[in-house]
């Protein structure tokens, strides 16, 4: 496969491009679905081919097949070629690239057992696990949703200054949703997705069936027991899950230099971000956000990004002010940085473009309980599951889920749907303690066109903020019947 | 790839799966060139291209389905060996039901495809540039967005005497107009022939609403009549369609649970599925499981009278499959909103006190089960009074439920739009739609 690698990279530069990569990348997955009990499907998919991407002076190409063969390889590379030619007619200033180490090296994710090669059948009988459990427990769910998906991700990246990686690493996750109804109290949502890369031996850590018991409980308890939000300003406790989508929403994906260039304009959008705002106030001195491909067994894990840039964690805000943005060799090259290796791809046929890893808010000193004792009267939120944000990522909503009345200092009756929705300047700047233990959760994140879904983990610790107004649902409708 | 060839290929995968026992089999495979010019600031960032073929297979042993799908052509017959193996340890899906019986006869939809679009990837970037130059002509400062064209064939081989085939083409364009970062508007045009396809006019109002979104204010939170633009009506009515699936509403994880035949919107709201609708991204003359496909009216007049299935969910519902499938769940196609009485200066005159809506985008439900959401308002957004519009707003977002949203739909353009879009992935044919007492949030800190 190298040998066809170095043969599209030639043929780029042979017609003339600056710069040309190729990418060989195999995602195998299988996946399995009980939906109600039911088994609707087993199934997998396999995508494997080659890209090639190449620059020329003022234009950048890319083409994708699924063709093996040089006859093939030479074909796309004509064509990217080609576009990028086309390309410069609409671009005035030539397109550099930053300076980067040429790395040639090999790195695969050793697992215990490979979560491909584990039988459907014993995939299936994990979910069937869970479900019995389900319906063991005496909470009415008209409907339960489970899918469990396992993936291999295999690549090859070799670009016209000499770099060889190749990277091999595997993934589990798994996705539930389910409805809760209680009767004369009506029904709530839950979603839950855990994901990491390694092996089946990270899934059986999990304690699936453990974890979507306690959740149904828990929810079944907050619209049996649920009352209304308070009116007045209160404290909020937001729960790691809560902080972990903030931070992906509001800091991450701002931080993509793409974006703040504009590039991801129509679809992603922009960013409140502008290139002179590094080093600017954006929240509390308590407000730290890292985003680290390298964290191990991270769903977002990686250690070359698609560019070939060797990875490390980026220090996105930094004691409350601006301090990195995600940057790829093309636009950190504006800035004249050095690229913090944020290419990504999510397949063969996907052009690299910034993504976050693994973005989450640094722990500060407190215990949760400590940070209960501050508060005199507030509400904890611990789950979510409404949530946007504009695509300038300003204006933010989150629908809580799971939720409870803070009393001093003591968690209290559950609350139903408290919706929190801030600008981010107004969350961060209020973020008052931070606690000390960081929780992680799994994501797929979207943006591109064609829309590419990365793994990621969110994350961070308890945090509060402190004297806010809180929202509540739109009332639910009554049905009008015919006649 | 030629035709000949796509169908041989099915059929040595249909031979394969029957010598291994199975019951039945359907291969679908996806052949396409495709390109893309995505563009920001004026300028094009990148064009793309593909060329790629893929194979789906589904096979059924008894009550179990299995279903796989490869890019590697190469591979077709190991790919059928993989999933009869897998198919000894799934287990039995009491739903399933076997492959409908062809051959069927199919009336082909009319202007599906149309060789000037593949011609035009030699001039993308003069399409690109007449786009950004009705928007600069129109107000905006600068430009961003995609335009994506190309040809696919579609080919269905079924061991139950399926061998169908569709090329087709479709091209696109999405142009995000901004003056100034924080004004903004959207323009769209896609079809499957090239005369349809009109870049400058999604420029021009993409343009026009850049520029009269500046001097944004801000607005009370609370209840507005809205004018939904056909971005968001085709956003919001596509999530409607989605939630008259079969299997959505089979699962309980609609807001159309056990509402068949109930009345769920106003009596001038009437959604279509429309397959068959000529010169329309997403139309088709066979589904997955090789059933013709039909125009299926899935709220007639505000009554829930359909939901889009495929054999399975038909006879778990006990009705014939609307050629909707999806081998595992029954997806919709095309949105269609039957037009209303109303021009599109009329419908702004019956606003007393209303917000108009260019776009919209992040969709998410607090609770699906009961159509409980919220979508951020996008682009110009803009206060009307009086049936005028008066000025630009910022930070809205639509927070409610879909139920209600149906049930106060109170006027509808003549006019319908083909739009379609990176946030709507169904295409869609919708007028202006006006709903009374739409409930509108902002942030509160």
């Amino acid at each position: 496969m190298e040998d066809l690698l170095e043969y599209a990279v030639s043929c780029a530069i042979e017609k003339g491009a600056k710069y040309a990569e190729a990418r060989y990348q195999v995602s195998l997955s299988d996946h399995v679905s009980l939906v109600n009990g039911v088994p609707l499907g087993v199934g997998f998919s396999s995508a494997a081919g080659i890209s090639v991407r190449v620059f020329t002076e003022r234009g950048v190409g890319f083409a994708a097949t699924n063709e093996m063969t040089r006859e093939s390889i030479r074909e796309i590379v004509e064509e990217a070629y080609k576009k990028a030619k086309v390309s410069e007619k609409l671009r005035k200033k030539p397109i550099n690239l930053t300076e980067e180490e040429a790395y040639r090296v090999s790195y695969i994710l050793h697992v215990k057992e490979n979560p491909v090669e584990i039988s459907l059948e014993e995939k299936l009988g994990e979910l069937g696990e869970i479900d019995k459990s389900l319906l063991e427990i005496k909470v009415q769910l008209p409907s339960r949703s489970l899918h469990l998906i396992t993936s291999l991700s295999e690549k090859i990246f070799h670009n016209s200054e000499g770099a060889m990686i190749y990277s091999k690493i595997p993934r589990v996750a798994l996705f539930a949703m389910f409805i809760v109804n209680v009767p004369g109290k009506g029904t709530a949502m839950r979603w839950i997705q855990l994901g990491e890369s390694g092996g089946w031996e990270n899934y059986k850590r999990w304690d699936v069936v453990k974890r979507a018991v306690e959740e149904v409980k828990t929810i079944a308890k907050v619209l049996e027991e649920g009352t209304a939000p308070p009116k007045e300003p209160v404290d909020v406790i937001l729960g790691p899950e809560l902080v972990g989508i903030i931070v992906h929403e509001s800091c991450g994906h701002p931080s993509e230099l793409d974006r703040i260039w504009g590039r991801e304009g129509a679809e992603a959008g922009e960013s409140y971000m502008k290139i002179d705002m590094l080093g600017k106030r954006i929240g509390s001195d308590k407000v730290t956000i890292i985003d680290d491909p390298t964290i191990p067994n991270s769903y977002g894990f990686y250690l070359f990004d698609d560019e070939g840039v060797k990875a490390r964690p980026r220090y996105l805000f930094k004691d409350g002010l601006i301090n990195e943005f995600l940057m790829n060799r093309e636009f950190a090259a504006l800035l004249n940085k050095k690229s913090n290796a944020a290419a990504r791809a999510s397949r063969f046929d996907r052009e690299p473009i910034v993504r976050m890893a693994n973005t989450y808010m640094a722990p500060g000193d407190l215990t949760f309980e400590e940070m209960l004792r501050e508060v005199k009267k507030g509400v904890y939120i611990k789950s979510f599951a409404e949530w946007n944000i504009c695509d300038r990522r300003w204006y933010q909503r989150y629908g809580g889920l799971e939720a409870y009345y803070i009393e001093n200092g003591e968690i209290k009756h559950p609350v139903r749907n408290p919706f929190i929705e801030f600008t981010t300047e107004g969350f961060y700047s209020k973020v008052e303690a931070v606690g000390k233990e960081v929780e992680f959760f799994a994501a797929t994140c979207g943006k591109g066109n064609p829309m590419q879904g990365v793994p990621v983990w969110i994350g961070g610790p308890h945090v509060l903020i402190r004297n806010v107004k809180l929202s509540v649902a739109p009332p639910k409708i009554s049905f009008t019947r015919p006649g | 790839m030629s035709v000949d060839y796509l169908k041989e290929l099915g059929n040595k995968a249909v031979k394969k799966a029957l010598s291994l026992g199975v019951n039945d089999v359907a291969v679908m495979i996806h052949s396409g060139r495709r390109y893309m010019a995505r563009f920001a600031n004026n300028q094009i960032t990148i064009i793309k291209h593909w060329n790629e073929t893929n194979i789906g297979i589904r096979i059924r042993v008894g009550k179990k389905i299995v279903v796989g799908s490869t890019l590697n052509i190469a591979e077709v017959e190991k790919t059928v060996e993989r999933l009869v193996s897998i198919a000894k340890y799934a287990r039995e899906n009491p739903l399933l039901t076997p492959l409908p019986e062809g051959p069927f006869k199919y009336t082909p939809v009319e202007k599906l495809y149309d060789k000037k679009v593949v011609e035009a990837s030699d001039k993308i970037d003069e399409l690109v540039e007449r786009a950004i130059s009705a928007a600069l002509e129109n107000g905006a400062e600068r430009c961003a967005g995609q335009l994506s064209l190309g040809e696919g064939t579609r080919v269905l081989v079924t061991s139950t005497g399926v061998e169908a085939s569709e090329q087709s083409t479709g091209i696109s364009i999405t142009v995000r107009a901004f003056a100034d970062s924080e004004y903004s508007g959207t323009g769209v045009s896609c079809s499957r022939t090239l005369s349809s396809f009109n870049p400058e006019k999604a420029g021009e109002k993409a343009g026009k609403i850049a520029r009269d979104s500046k001097n944004l204010r801000d607005i009370e939170p609370g209840k507005y009549d809205a004018v939904l633009d056909p971005l968001v009506a085709a956003d919001l009515l596509g999530h409607v369609l989605g939630a008259a699936t079969g299997l959505s509403v089979l699962m309980k994880s609609s807001f159309f649970t056990d509402k068949l035949g109930q009345k769920v919107g106003t009596d001038i709201v009437t959604i279509v599925d429309a397959s068959r609708e000529p010169d329309t991204l997403g139309a088709r003359s066979f589904d997955d499981e090789g059933i013709p496909t039909q125009n299926t009216v899935v709220i007639e007049k505000g009554v829930l009278k359909s939901l889009l299935h495929n054999t399975m969910t038909a006879k778990a519902f006990k009705t014939n499959s609307t050629g909707n499938a999806g081998w595992i769940a029954p997806a919709p196609t095309v949105l269609k909103v039957l037009p209303g009485d109303f021009n599109e200066e009329e419908l702004f005159r019956e606003v007393k006190k209303g917000i108009y809506i260019s776009n919209n985008w992040y969709t998410r439900f607090q609770n699906i089960r009961e159509g409980i959401f919220s979508t951020v308002c996008r682009d110009g957004v803009f206060y009307i009074e009086d049936g005028e519009i008066k000025y630009a707003v910022k930070g809205l977002r639509i927070a409610d439920s879909f139920l209600r949203l149906l049930n106060n739909i109170a006027a509808l353009s003549k006019k319908l739009y083909h739009v379609h879009w990176w946030e709507t992935p169904i295409p869609s044919w919708v007028p202006y739609v006006l709903v009374k007492e739409v409930n509108f949030t902002k942030t509160l800190f």
